[in-house]
């Protein structure tokens, strides 16, 4: 079996939504029925509707309903029969969600909107995410296959019938250095060398080496001064994830989440932009395949554009 | 019979030990007993989901109970596969064979073909190389190719009778070492010495408040702990920390950072450019250098080059003999460097894998 997954269990899932059907046996008076489960992948929320019927008839009979709050369960929202929110009619006090049904507006139906928090593991194991780890490349662009899928639909079909995990997320490192290192052409590299030489020449105490790397610098850089600060300037601002995500598309049913430069030391030049690609599952659509695409031609273009500037 | 509505999907490729995720899809009106899945000796199988009853074997499965058809809910498995040896060919195709059964009987055969890539580096060096008395002239030029799929990790090695004699120079490290050295220089040096040093970069200009920004950066990086560790020996990483986290060195380590930016930035850059030869080829050390003493007249060097791709796979790795012939005047106990330099790339990277034709696809008989 694949080490990075356990094997779920039904009881695994009871045991994580067991507050649900605590939670259910309260309104039992009002016929609960579940309307839909959601998990978010990304916070490690499940969060659930229950619809309520609640006429005049019972809610009079009845005194204020006290829910302890099992596993931390919130109840995030609650909407009546025409999509209004009822404002503070829940509570909570002492570890407990309190309604007065008394306070309830002119409506029979209601959708009781509850939060709970799913472990890690559980959630994980619940989907089953995969990019790909090398890119398959062309001279124009780099792919990343993407792969999500729910391991197992049957534990919520079961229970709550339906299930939606949403931002499911994978993220993918798009490699950006050989852009970086190809742009640079071989006559900027050689006075970026040359000044290093030079430099290094500086802290030492032979006097012929300084001459030597002094004359080797004047021969490559000519009369024009290296603007290193510049340079480094140009690959911080080309690596913002607002002006890097229009060089990188998705296929439907992913969409574009976060991105960011992989700092290495320093954080000066990132070799690798971390990319995120999002996608929501359910039981009608339980898999998501699809494709990560970086169009580092249009890039590399682009960051000839900014270095061309710098050299005017 | 009329039409199955069965269908597949396997991800496209995939490099040796990589996780190769599939699955099978059936409309609700596809009645069968048991589905058979076979795949070669070469591949395994890792994991099954969304199945009730599955009896596993290494390169089979038999689902004997999948999930009951539910309303709006396709019906699928899915399964991971993956091929935990290295290939010799660079590119192969693995059939993997799903068949429905009914009544003991093979109704429909999907076939899907797991198809795993790898890189391979091919290198041409001379038989022997000369040591005399010019320095400079002393090195060891390569010839490297790289064919295939996969960005690779290279390392260069070189040893004499089992010892390895070379180092690997590492410019992130150069430039840490320097600043520590140059710390405990300039601790000995004269005022004179030292104004004389700061004379010199006069003539590279960088913003100041560009400086602060990247001094800034760094001293968060010390304050969090985060420093190269990887490239530096346990030693040395040791006596850096110490010497990095030593509150008295901070301002010191301060006040080097904002007279030396430049020169560290260069150091990067070129070393960006240097460890990065190739679109598809990253080197571990940015210039691999022999440091050893030559002893005798002539003496057998070996030379290794070792690359790993991004599962961490190592290849097996070249190795070539090389005759060192020592012509210098003096020699014997004089360290001598050797560098050993790449001036030539090739790289013939496999493009477009996707739509790549295996001949393991194209000649299937069923």
């Amino acid at each position: 079996m694949d080490a990075n997954r356990r094997m779920l269990s039904l009881s695994d899932i009871e045991k994580v939504f067991e507050w649900v059907n605590k939670v259910k046996k309260f309104f039992e008076p009002f016929k609960p029925e579940f309307r839909d489960m959601r998990i978010n992948y990304r916070t490690q929320q499940s969060e659930m509707s229950l619809a309520l019927n609640i006429p005049n008839s019972i809610r009079r009979s009845m005194n204020k309903i006290e829910i302890p709050a099992y596993q931390n369960f919130q109840v995030s929202e609650m909407i009546d029969e025409s999509f209004s929110k009822v404002q503070l009619v829940w509570h909570f006090d002492n570890g407990k969600w309190i309604m007065n049904p008394l306070n309830l507006p002119a409506s029979e139906r209601y959708l009781l909107k509850l939060r709970g928090e799913v472990p890690k593991e559980i959630v994980s194991d619940i989907v089953r995410i995969q990019p790909a780890q090398n890119r398959d490349q062309t001279s124009e662009m780099d792919k990343y296959w993407l792969n999500c899928v729910i391991t197992n639909v049957d534990y919520f079909e079961k229970i709550y019938r339906q299930l939606e995990v949403s931002d499911v997320d994978i993220t993918v490192r798009v490699g950006i250095e050989r852009c970086f290192s190809t742009t640079f052409s071989e006559e900027f590299k050689r006075v970026l060398e040359a000044s290093q030489r030079w430099i290094h020449a500086g802290h030492g105490h032979d006097r012929n080496e300084i001459q030597r790397a002094w004359g080797n610098l004047r021969r490559v850089a000519g009369s024009s001064q290296i603007k290193v600060g510049e340079i480094t300037r140009a690959i911080y601002e080309l690596t913002v994830g607002k002006l890097f995500v229009d060089y990188l598309s998705v296929d439907v049913p992913y969409s574009l989440g976060e991105i960011r430069r992989e700092e290495r030391f320093m954080g000066l030049f990132p070799e690798k932009m971390s990319v995120e690609a999002t996608t929501d599952l359910s039981l009608k659509r339980p898999i998501a395949t699809g494709y990560l695409t970086f169009k580092k031609k249009e890039y590399t273009k682009r960051i000839e554009e900014f270095l061309s500037k710098l050299k005017e | 019979m009329s039409k199955v509505d069965i269908s597949g999907y396997i991800v496209p490729w995939a490099l040796p030990n990589e996780k190769m995720p599939m699955h099978v899809t059936w409309s609700p009106d596809v009645f069968f007993d048991e589905i058979h899945v076979k795949v070669p000796p070469d591949i395994t199988i890792d994991d099954i989901l969304n199945v009730d009853e599955v009896v596993l074997r290494e390169h089979e499965a038999t689902i004997t109970r999948v999930k009951p058809p539910l309303e709006g809910v396709p019906c699928y498995f899915g399964m991971v596969v993956s091929a935990p040896k290295i290939f010799q060919e660079l590119k192969a195709a693995r059939k993997i064979e799903v068949k429905f059964i009914r009544k003991e009987e093979t109704f429909y055969c999907l076939e899907l073909y797991g198809r795993i890539f790898r890189p391979s580096l091919e290198m041409k060096c001379p038989s022997e190389i000369e040591l005399t008395d010019s320095l400079e002239k002393n090195r060891l030029p390569l010839s490297l190719k790289y064919v295939g799929f996969g960005d690779i990790e290279l390392k260069i090695e070189a040893t004499i009778g089992g010892q390895i004699v070379s180092v690997g120079e590492s410019i992130v490290y150069e430039l840490l070492r320097r600043l520590w050295l140059s710390d405990i220089i300039k601790k000995e040096q004269s005022e004179k010495v030292a104004n004389q040093q700061q004379r010199k970069h006069k003539d590279l200009q960088l913003e100041p408040a560009y400086v602060r920004r990247i001094a800034h950066e760094l001293q968060e990086k010390i304050d969090r702990g985060v420093i190269p560790t990887e490239e530096i020996d346990s030693e040395a990483v040791l006596e850096l920390r110490e010497w990095l986290t030593d509150a008295k060195t901070k301002d010191r380590f301060m006040e080097i950072i904002y007279e030396k930016t430049e020169e560290l930035l260069l150091d990067l850059l070129v070393d960006l450019f240097k460890k990065n030869p190739t679109d598809n080829v990253r080197l571990t050390n940015t210039e691999t250098v022999i440091r050893t003493k030559i002893r005798a007249p002539v003496t057998t060097l070996t030379l290794r080059l070792l690359y790993t791709d991004k599962m961490q796979n190592e290849y097996p790795p070249i190795e070539k003999k090389i005759q060192v012939r020592d012509k210098r005047s003096e020699s014997g106990e004089f360290i001598i460097e050797i560098p050993i330099r790449i001036e030539k790339w090739e790289d013939e990277p496999f493009l477009n894998v996707e739509g790549m034709k295996i001949l393991e696809e194209t000649d299937v008989g069923r």
